[in-house]
């Protein structure tokens, strides 16, 4: 073997050692990157973003933020399908209903509920879509959510969020996915910060699944893609890392 | 067309929603036959409410022409539906409930989150009955298992007046709600609390 082979093996091993490396270290599901999450105080600007998907999922993420305290994320952002009216809707009715409660308990409102924004992405996948062309639009979404994950909502937060909220549509794994490459990539805003505070990502199996995880719940537990896995029902327990935490709906 | 009857009396309203994704035309066969009406006169009912979806009013059509045609009386159930709406079926929901002095119905509903959710919330007897000519299996287990916990009755499309019988005994049975079921959260805070700890909230 000519020391040309020996060099272009060692660096593509030594290459291949890193990239691991680095992958296991991005990866929420081994626990490398920065666990448990250093403390914070409550009351300092806090971003949250949250995917909704079609009807059902939507519903149930509503459902599930039943006792959503707008004072300790101030920002929200809401990931919505292109053509997903329902779901912007029902976004722009759970903010007002944040408003209204607030409003009725401390007679003064706006101030105190933060903000949100709506992100309306290309959809990964049309309904009957033939099989082959799906890379492309799914390549389509991702730079979407990647560029989304760049930008700022707001002057005082972090264009990285500080926590990701899913429940499964399709979308999701692609949103997951997109701040797992930025973070990869060591392009989050939260890389070079002082304290480090990557993305922390939760994903709540739906209440309908009792006794298989869906595709999606599957793709991303299995993969280690989310630090934390709730389920709703005890025959899930323990399945990819889940946490079984009884009903969260409501 | 059937002739509305003067109601005299509390109503008692069987409510049978079908959902807004999929057709379910089997569960409004089911629903709209002569044994099905007579089981809910035997029970006291006065009304059936239908969320027939997209393509299920021709079904209630032709129940209607067949129901004058062939056996030349109708059934003294008050038949009424709707497609879908959009703003919620919660009016249908109260009314099978019984509220304003009406005896308490029961809803008959495909096993979709939304609807059983629903039902749940205000508390009305629920007869499941999931959509087989759906690939998902996954609305049978949630239907079986809610009615092994004894919050629904898993309905049969062969067999809905049993099931009619069986929510009548449902009727009694305290369903709690919201359900005190916590799981492994020693918290009890639920989600709220997953929340706060990985965003590192101490306090």
């Amino acid at each position: 073997m000519g020391f040309r082979t020996t060099l272009v093996v060692t660096t593509f091993v030594l290459f291949l050692f890193l990239f691991g490396l680095r992958l296991t270290y991005t990866l929420p599901g081994y626990k490398l990157g920065s666990n448990p999450p250093p403390p914070r105080r409550r009351g300092s600007p806090t971003h949250l973003l949250i995917v909704l998907g079609s009807g059902g999922h939507t519903a149930e993420m509503f459902s599930l933020l039943h006792s959503f305290d707008p004072q300790s994320y101030h920002h929200r952002s809401y990931v919505v399908s292109k053509g997903d009216d329902f779901s912007s809707l029902k976004a722009i009715e759970f903010e007002r209903s944040l408003v209204d409660s607030a409003a009725s308990t401390t007679g003064r409102a706006s101030d105190r509920t933060g903000s949100y924004s709506i992100h309306v992405v290309p959809r990964a996948r049309e309904i009957h879509q033939p099989l082959l062309t799906t890379p492309v639009s799914a390549l389509g979404c991702l730079w979407a959510c990647l560029l989304m994950l760049r930008a700022k909502p707001r002057a005082d937060v972090s264009a990285t969020p500080d926590l990701i909220l899913v429940n499964g549509p399709g979308t999701a794994v692609i949103v997951v996915f997109a701040s797992l490459i930025l973070r990869f990539l060591a392009l989050d805003r939260s890389a070079w910060a002082r304290v480090r505070r990557p993305t922390r990502t939760i994903y709540i199996e739906s209440w309908a699944r009792v006794k298989k995880l869906s595709l999606s719940g599957r793709i991303l537990a299995g993969t280690g893609a989310v630090d934390r896995m709730l389920v709703q029902w005890e025959p899930l327990k323990g399945k990819a890392g889940a946490e079984w935490m009884g009903w969260m709906v409501k | 067309m059937a002739v509305a009857k003067s109601v005299e009396g509390p109503r008692k309203v069987c409510f049978a929603t079908i959902g807004a994704t999929a057709s379910f035309n089997a569960l409004l066969e089911a629903v709209l036959t002569r044994t099905f009406l007579d089981t809910l006169e035997k029970f006291g009912y006065t009304d059936l409410i239908l969320q027939y979806g997209k393509d299920g009013f021709s079904i209630l059509e032709r129940f209607r022409e067949s129901e004058e045609r062939v056996s030349k009386t109708t059934s003294n159930i008050n038949i009424g539906g709707f497609d879908f709406n959009r703003q919620g079926l919660g009016q249908e929901m109260r009314a099978a409930k019984g509220e304003n002095g009406d005896l308490e119905g029961v809803v008959i509903s495909h096993a979709g989150t939304g609807s059983i959710l629903d039902a749940l919330r205000i508390s009305v007897p629920l007869v499941v009955v999931p959509n087989s000519s759906l690939l998902d299996n996954h609305q049978v287990e949630l239907a079986e298992e809610l009615s092994k916990q004894g919050y629904v009755i898993h309905g049969s499309l062969d067999d809905l007046s049993a099931a009619i019988q069986e929510s009548e005994i449902l009727r009694k049975k305290p369903r709690p709600w919201p359900s005190s079921n916590r799981g492994d959260d020693l918290s009890g805070r639920g989600l709220a609390g997953v929340m706060d700890e990985e965003m590192g909230f101490v306090d």
